[in-house]
Formats: structure tokens, C-alpha cells, sequence
């Protein structure tokens, strides 16, 4: 018995680390993309989705080497960010309304256009699941608790990936232009800070962190039809839990939440008797804006 | 709550009591006279900002445009007496109360909600209980299911009221997908209820009653919906939609308008609910997900947003073009024998699709529906086929 | 008659800026005020105190006998105050006559139109400050001149006892400020009691007995136009600070 919650507290550690960071690396480009220019994208889990089936779709189907095929993909979401960016979200800088609707319309976009692809070219029917292959071989043991060096090697990118972000908005000249436009677009604009540059960047920026997170993790947790919108959801619920806007925030939160979902797997879920863990994150949202719609670190603003 | 509309309505009942009393009783005098002078008043009504009447619009282009559209689609499925196409009108009717509804909580009031597909979906769950369980008349079973979609709708409301903005369109669709979720739990054994082919007065089976019926309450949700955004209450709404802190500053406790707005709102959308449920015989949440929110978008993106008329437009298009999709599909797939059967089966991701991809061109070029436009380009062609 | 207004100690705070800095005065029902002082000097901040759109940090206010201090903006409408915006939030897709219906939507309005209906309430509110032509158009294609006329009906339409109008005259030229002028004064003959933010001097001095001066966030000044006008330290404050208002 104590065995038994030994190896799940192990377990939810490990798993849960995996996981908070691999949230943190998406809900961090959702974030920013918030506190820089005030737009939610809600296409954002789509690109994730996206991603995982780039890479899917050039391994298996066009037979390029993995490491090719993610490299390719990553360039292409990114330029889909680009994209988002010109066509969506510049033309209705006033309109966050539109802005929602807008991407929201896009992810259907998406979405979509993958479903089509797969059933149209009969390339293969995805009930759908999608399989990689990490490419860091072999597991460990630890306490007789098993885990694969991937994932090890997934929490160390995901963690190196983070880190560089922040030191890159901390230290470097466009990061202080970033964080200026975050605090005061007039103000910057004033300063010669260039927002149509810094706004695009922070879309690509978002995009491409949404692309490494599903190179990284989908390998760990296929993906699945509804795996698009869930990222979004989960995404949502890390930044505002954490506040819209706040880097910290953003890790802080996506930590509570996977250590959270993670120990209602373990434990909670049969105690209540039913799944709570795959609906914790729509919980959150729900509670966090009746009770504290800014988040814990989130700046006070009119919601 | 439709303010001095009502005083009137009381003053001339009073007047028709003391006349009925004067006569011999006779209870369907007195029945026809309250229609007549309720169609009278309806023709008459003064939108207060405008000035204009049913009169004067139906004498616009635009009104015309619709009016005549709305005989075509009564008349052309009686005449044409095809299953098939009864379904496809029955399901742009249903989309029409769920459109309009929606599109005076978010189009005139401004609450955007991503999450009206909880509505639609506690109506029939809500239509599917109380037919089965209380074995209670179908008329009865929708009123019901759309009052607890109210109460329901309350229970959201109360707290997304102080979110403003994105926070309240994200709220509202966290909301909905928790619900979502929650009707799959096994326990609840949600999947799929099949309604009682034979019930009460008639057969569910046929189209026709059906249509009928539908018809008839599309016509009076609408009409309500309208007088409604005609009214003090509508001013009131759109006031709270254009600027909520001056709206406030007027004295107006917009807390309490918006909640008004809530539960009219989720009302009909529980009717459509419930509308969908007799028409698919059949209540699963599959048909209740996320991409039901997006669907009023859609509509009143088509037809204009705010403008409850554009709505209910928008859902007709979006009804019909989809079958004209399905079958350009068909025909596409009988002329080239080697397309991929996908483009016959996967109709509705296709139709999503390309109205996804409709909408982002709509939104990038246009921003207030692409009925305005088309119809007076439409005017421009008539006027000079008139050679004006 | 009596006090209508009394504003106790009131102190706001944004972040490091003291705003208003413990401000008391009280004004008698009926009276007409100005309100003036150098920009920034938190006359915009008062009024939103007053009007309920701002919580103050320390200090109470009270409204005919009753403490509004922490009452709701609507709340505080329904009490009987009302406010014009320095820059004008007219409901832009609605008609002029609708804007004004809002307002006699509200509690105080209703009883204000229960004899004679809502809309000929509107109509005649409109009539009142010369917009009764322009009842059916929207806001957005009008001059400036009837946007600020539009914002003094849609203050009355609530049917108010004091009337906050936050720089009436601005942006205006001479003509439609006459129009103004005369209006305040017909308002003020007909019993409300009215507290003007104004910057331009001249008119305001010849309009309003009574004058309060803020500079810096607190009340430095309070009489008469000539009493205000011979105080030093008023004058201290508008040199120390610039030349746009004595010329504008």
C-alpha cells in the first residue's frame, strides 16, 4: 500500500514536471501574445495540432527523416504565426471581438483542413491517434518505477527552451522592446519602437514555442481529434491562472495545474468516481474568472 | 418587461371585456377581435428611433428581399412534398431561433458568448426528460425544457456578467465544454436517447406536422426576438452593447439588462433545443459540441451581426448552401468516378471548412455581414433592369 | 433648500499620485458652481468621485442626507446626480431620440415620464437643448457642437437634481457656446443644481456665484469669481503653470 503511493507520488512528480513544462512552453507564447498586444488566439491549440500532424504526415508519408520533418514543420507553423498575424490580427488591433472570432474561425480553419486532407487522400483513416517516435531510446528505473530517458530528455529541452525565452525578453534589446509594448503600446510607439515588428514576432514567437511543445510531447501523449482545442483550453487555463501577460505567472500556473490534473489522476478520480481530471482545467477557468479573473500574478486591469 | 406595448395591450383588453359584457357572450367574438386588433397593432407599431412600421419595410427592397425569400421557403417544400427537403428546412428553421437568439445576447446586447451550444443542448436533454421520464405532453415538455434552460442560463449569467470582452466569450465556452464533458460521463448514460416515435396527438414521423410546427414556433420566437430589440428594452440593449459606462451613467443598472438579455436568450435558444430534439427524434451529446457555438458566428457573420433579421438569414444560407454542397459533392463524385469517397461522407467537415473559410474572408473584407451588400447590389441590378 | 452635496475629506490615490488630496466643500441645492484649475489638477477625478465611476480611497460623501460613498454609478443616478463626459460617450449606433430614451429608461426617468410616455419624454428633452430635428439620426454624423448637446440631454433625461457637466464649453465655438451658456442658465433658473468643470475663464466667471479652485489635488480656493480672481495663491498656481487658459 505504501508501496503503492510511493511509486504514484514518484510517478506524479515525473510525469507531472514533464507536463507542467511542456505547458509552460505553450502557454507562454499564449501569454505573451496577450500582454503584448492584447489578442487571444484561439487558434493557438491548433497549432500545436498542426505541428504534431506536419510531422506525422512528413514521416510517414513522405518518408523524410524525423529530424527533417520537424525542422520543416516548425518553419512552416511559424510561418502560419506569420500569417495569422498579417491577415487577422493586424487589421483589428481595436477589435479584440473580431480578433476572437477571427482565430477562432481559423482554428475550425484548421482543423478541418487536416480532417480533409486525411479522409480526401486516403492517406490513412485517423480515428485518429497520432503516433512518434521520441528518438532518445531506453528507460530507467528508479525505485522500480520506469521511466524513458525521452522523457527525461523532454523536461531538459522543454526547461532549456523556457529558460532562453525569458533570458532573451530579460537581456536582449528586442526583448526590452517586447516588454515595453507589453507595459504601454502608446509609449513605446513614442520611443520608435517598432509594433508592427514586435507584434509579428511575438505571433511567430508563440507559434513556434506551440510547434517545439507538440514535438516534444506528442511522442509522450498522442494526439487526439479534440487535442487541438483541448491544448487551447489548458493553455487558457495556465494563463489565467497564472495572469494573462505574466511570464511567471504562466510557469507558476502551468506547474499547479499538471501537479494538480496529475494527482486527480492518481487519487481523486476514483474517489469521486469519475474522470475529474480531464475536465480540471475547464474547472479552473470557471473559478479563476468568477473569483479572480487577473490571475495570481496578473497586472489589475479592467476585465 | 416590453414596457408601454404592454399598458396598451391592457388598456384595449379592458375595453374588449366591457364590450364582450355588452353582448351576447360570445367568448370566439371576443377571441377574433383580440387577433385583429393584435395584427392591427403589430402592422401599425412604431419602432420608436426609426418611425418606421412592417408597412413601410416591407415596401423596401430589402424587405421584400426577405419576405418573399421566407414565402419561397414555406411554400416550396409543401409543394414539392419531399422528405429531404422538409429536413433541410426544418434544420434552417431550428438554426434561425438559435441564430436570432443568440444574436440578441451578443449582436444588440454585446455579450459575445462562445458557449450557446450549453443551451441548445440542455433544451433537448432537458425536451428528451421530461417527454420520457414525466411522460408530459410534447407542448408542455418544450416550455419546460426551455424554462430550466433559463434557470440554467441564470446560473451561468450571474457570475460571466462581471466579465467583459474576451473573458466573457472564453468563459462562456469553458462553460459549455464542461458541460460537454460532463453529459459524457457514463453514468449519466447520455450518449443517445431516442424519443418515442409515436407520442400524444401525432406520429413524429411526419415531415410535414413536423415542418409545421417548427414553422410555427420559428415564427412567433422570431417575432418575439424582434419585438423585443424593437422595443425600450431593445434601446436599452443596444445602449448597453454600444457603451455600457454611459449606459450605466444614464441610470440604467445594466446588471440587470444583461441578465433580461441572458434569459430571453437562452429561453428560445432551449426551444430550438428542444425543436432539434423531435426533429432528430434523438438527443446525443455528439451534436451539441463546440463547433454548435461557432455556428451562430457563422450566421450572423452572414446576414450581419445585431441586426436579428441578418440572423436568421444567415441561418437559412448557411441550411441551404450546405445541402447544395453535399449534393455538388454527389454530383462532383458521379462526373469523376475515381474522387475519393471522402467527399460524400465527410459533408460536414467539408461545409465547416469552407465555411471557415467564407467567414475569414468575411471578416477580413467586411465586418458587418455580407447580406447588406449582396442586397443592394441585387437593388442596383433590379433598378436598372427597370431602367431606372 | 438645504445642502445637497457634501464631499468630506475625500482623498484619491493612483499609485504613487495623489489625485485629490483631502478635498471638503458642500454645495447648497440650487446652487451654481464652477469648478476650475489648472489641467491636472484632478477636477475630471473629482467628478468621477462624485459620479460614482471612481471609489475614493478615505473620505465619504453625501447626497441629500444619505451617504453614497460606496453606492454604484446607477445607483448614484438613481439618487438623483447625473454627468456630462469631457469627451463625449453618445451611444454611437443608436438614434439621438433613442439616446435619450435610455436615460428616461432609468428609475428617476420612468417616474418623470409616467404621465406623458418615454418617447415624448425624449422628444422634449431634445426639444430643450435645439436637437428636436435631429431626433432620428445617429450621433455619428453630427457636428461637435450638437454631440455636446446631445450628452447634456442625455444627463437630463435620468431626471436628475444635480447636474456634474464636465467641461460643457470645450471645443466649441463662440456661437454654440452662447447656445450652452444660455442653456445652464435656463437649468439653473428652473431649480437644478449644477457643478461646471470649465477652463474657460471669462464665460465662467460672469456665469456662476460661486467658484472652488483645485490645483495639485487639493481645494486651494473657494468664493466668489472676484474673490478667486484677486487670491494669490490661485494666481501663484495658473502662472506657475502655463498660459492655456487665459487665452483660450
Amino acid at each position: 500500500m505504501a508501496a503503492d503511493i510511493f511509486t504514484s507520488i514518484l510517478e506524479i512528480l515525473i510525469f507531472g514536471a514533464s507536463l507542467a513544462l511542456i505547458l509552460s512552453l505553450i502557454s507562454l507564447g499564449y501569454s505573451l501574445l496577450y500582454g503584448v498586444g492584447k489578442v487571444i488566439n484561439l487558434s493557438h491549440g491548433m497549432l500545436y495540432f498542426l505541428t504534431g500532424y506536419l510531422i506525422f504526415a512528413f514521416t510517414e508519408y513522405i518518408k523524410i527523416p524525423y529530424v527533417w520533418g520537424i525542422i520543416l514543420s516548425l518553419v512552416i507553423i511559424t510561418g502560419v504565426g506569420v500569417l495569422t498575424y498579417y491577415a487577422l490580427i493586424k487589421p483589428f488591433q481595436e477589435n479584440e471581438i473580431m480578433v476572437l472570432i477571427a482565430t477562432f474561425a481559423l482554428g475550425y480553419f484548421i482543423f478541418n483542413l487536416v480532417l480533409l486532407t486525411e479522409n480526401v487522400l486516403k492517406l490513412n483513416v485517423i480515428p485518429g491517434l497520432i503516433f512518434l517516435d521520441g528518438f532518445v531510446p531506453g528507460f530507467f528505473m528508479v525505485f522500480d518505477v520506469q521511466f524513458t530517458y525521452y522523457r527525461l530528455f523532454v523536461i531538459v529541452m522543454s526547461l532549456g527552451m523556457i529558460l532562453a525565452v525569458i533570458f532573451f525578453i530579460r537581456y536582449s534589446r528586442f526583448g526590452k522592446a517586447i516588454r515595453a509594448v507589453s507595459q504601454d503600446q502608446d509609449a513605446a510607439k513614442l520611443m520608435g519602437i517598432n509594433l508592427n515588428a514586435v507584434l509579428m514576432f511575438t505571433v511567430a514567437l508563440s507559434a513556434f514555442l506551440a510547434g517545439v511543445a507538440a514535438f516534444l510531447y506528442v511522442p509522450l501523449q498522442p494526439m487526439m481529434m479534440g487535442s487541438g482545442w483541448d491544448i487551447l483550453l489548458l493553455s487558457m487555463s495556465v494563463v489565467i491562472l497564472g495572469g494573462m501577460g505574466s511570464i511567471p505567472g504562466t510557469v507558476i500556473g502551468s506547474f499547479i495545474l499538471a501537479f494538480s490534473v496529475k494527482f486527480c489522476e492518481y487519487f481523486i478520480n476514483d474517489l469521486v468516481g469519475f474522470q475529474i481530471s480531464t475536465v480540471f482545467h475547464l474547472i479552473i477557468i470557471i473559478v479563476m474568472l468568477m473569483i479572480r479573473p487577473r490571475g495570481i500574478l496578473g497586472k489589475k486591469e479592467k476585465v | 418587461m416590453v414596457e408601454k406595448e404592454v399598458s396598451l395591450v391592457d388598456e384595449e383588453l379592458e375595453d374588449l371585456v366591457i364590450e364582450s359584457r355588452v353582448q351576447i357572450k360570445e367568448p370566439l367574438v371576443k377571441f377574433f377581435h383580440q387577433i385583429t386588433s393584435g395584427t392591427k397593432k403589430i402592422i401599425n407599431y412604431q419602432i420608436p428611433s426609426s418611425g418606421n412600421n412592417l408597412k413601410t419595410w416591407i415596401k423596401s427592397f430589402r424587405g421584400k428581399v426577405i419576405s418573399l425569400s421566407m414565402l419561397l421557403v414555406i411554400i416550396i417544400p409543401l409543394l414539392l412534398n419531399d422528405g429531404a427537403y422538409y429536413s433541410i428546412f426544418i434544420a434552417a428553421m431550428i438554426y434561425a431561433i438559435f441564430a436570432a437568439s443568440w444574436d440578441l445576447l451578443a449582436g444588440v446586447t454585446g455579450q459575445v458568448s462562445f458557449g450557446h451550444s450549453a443551451f441548445f443542448g440542455i433544451g433537448s436533454y432537458a425536451f428528451a426528460y421530461f417527454l420520457i421520464a414525466f411522460q408530459l405532453h410534447w407542448l408542455v415538455a418544450i416550455l419546460f425544457s426551455a424554462i430550466i434552460t433559463v434557470v440554467i442560463g441564470l446560473i451561468i449569467a450571474i457570475p460571466a456578467l462581471r466579465l467583459k470582452g474576451p473573458y466573457l466569450a472564453l468563459g462562456t465556452m469553458a462553460f459549455s465544454l464542461f458541460l460537454y464533458y460532463l453529459f459524457q460521463f457514463p453514468e449519466l448514460d447520455a450518449e443517445s436517447i431516442d424519443l418515442p416515435l409515436a407520442f400524444k396527438i401525432f406520429r413524429w414521423t411526419n415531415p410535414i406536422q413536423i415542418f409545421i410546427i417548427v414553422l410555427v414556433f420559428m415564427i412567433i420566437s422570431v417575432l418575439i426576438i424582434l419585438i423585443v430589440y424593437n422595443s425600450k428594452l431593445g434601446t436599452i440593449f443596444k445602449g448597453i452593447r454600444d457603451d455600457e459606462t454611459a449606459t450605466e451613467a444614464s441610470g440604467i443598472n445594466t446588471t440587470k439588462y444583461k441578465l433580461y438579455s441572458f434569459m430571453i436568450s437562452s429561453f428560445f435558444a432551449g426551444i430550438a433545443g428542444s425543436l432539434y430534439a423531435i426533429h432528430l427524434t434523438n438527443v446525443s451529446f455528439h451534436n451539441y459540441s463546440n463547433l454548435l457555438s461557432f455556428y451562430p458566428v457563422i450566421f450572423t457573420l452572414l446576414g450581419g451581426i445585431g441586426s436579428i433579421s441578418g440572423a436568421v438569414m444567415g441561418a437559412f444560407t448557411f441550411a441551404i448552401l450546405t445541402r447544395v454542397i453535399s449534393e455538388g459533392m454527389g454530383f462532383l463524385s458521379l462526373i469523376f468516378p475515381g474522387l475519393p469517397p471522402a467527399f460524400t461522407t465527410q459533408i460536414e467537415t467539408i461545409s465547416v471548412f469552407i465555411f471557415a473559410i467564407i467567414l475569414l474572408l468575411i471578416i477580413r473584407f467586411t465586418e458587418r455581414g455580407v447580406m447588406e451588400p449582396v442586397i443592394r447590389h441585387t437593388k442596383s441590378l433590379w433598378d436598372i433592369l427597370l431602367g431606372k | 433648500m438645504g445642502t445637497i452635496l457634501q464631499i468630506k475629506n475625500i482623498t484619491k490615490r493612483f499609485g504613487g499620485l495623489t489625485a485629490v488630496n483631502d478635498v471638503s466643500f458642500e454645495i447648497e441645492r440650487g446652487a451654481l458652481v464652477g469648478l476650475i484649475g489648472p489641467n491636472g489638477a484632478g477636477k475630471t477625478t473629482l467628478f468621477n468621485l462624485i459620479a460614482g465611476s471612481e471609489k475614493q480611497n478615505s473620505g465619504t460623501i453625501w447626497f441629500d442626507g444619505i451617504n453614497i460613498s460606496k453606492f454604484s454609478v446607477y445607483k448614484r443616478v438613481k439618487q438623483g446626480i447625473s454627468r456630462t463626459f469631457q469627451i463625449v460617450r453618445p451611444l454611437r449606433r443608436l438614434s439621438c431620440l433613442d439616446n435619450v430614451i435610455v436615460g428616461c429608461m432609468s428609475p428617476r426617468g420612468k417616474i418623470m415620464s409616467a404621465d406623458i410616455g418615454v418617447s415624448h419624454l425624449a422628444s422634449s428633452i431634445l426639444g430643450s437643448v435645439g436637437l428636436v430635428d435631429k431626433a432620428r439620426i445617429p450621433p455619428i454624423v453630427l457636428p461637435f457642437g450638437d454631440l455636446k448637446k446631445l450628452e447634456m440631454a442625455r444627463a437630463l433625461a435620468s431626471n436628475p437634481e444635480l447636474l456634474l457637466l464636465d467641461e460643457p464649453f470645450s471645443g466649441l465655438a463662440h456661437e454654440e457656446q452662447m447656445i450652452i451658456f444660455d442653456l445652464i442658465k435656463r437649468l439653473h433658473e428652473e431649480g437644478y443644481t449644477i457643478i461646471m468643470v470649465g477652463h474657460v475663464l471669462r464665460e465662467l466667471m460672469a456665469l456662476v456665484p460661486r467658484v472652488l479652485v483645485l490645483h495639485q489635488g487639493k481645494l486651494i480656493a473657494d468664493g466668489t469669481p472676484q474673490e478667486v480672481v484677486n487670491n494669490r495663491i490661485v494666481y501663484e498656481a495658473y502662472l506657475g503653470r502655463g498660459t492655456e487658459d487665459e487665452n483660450t
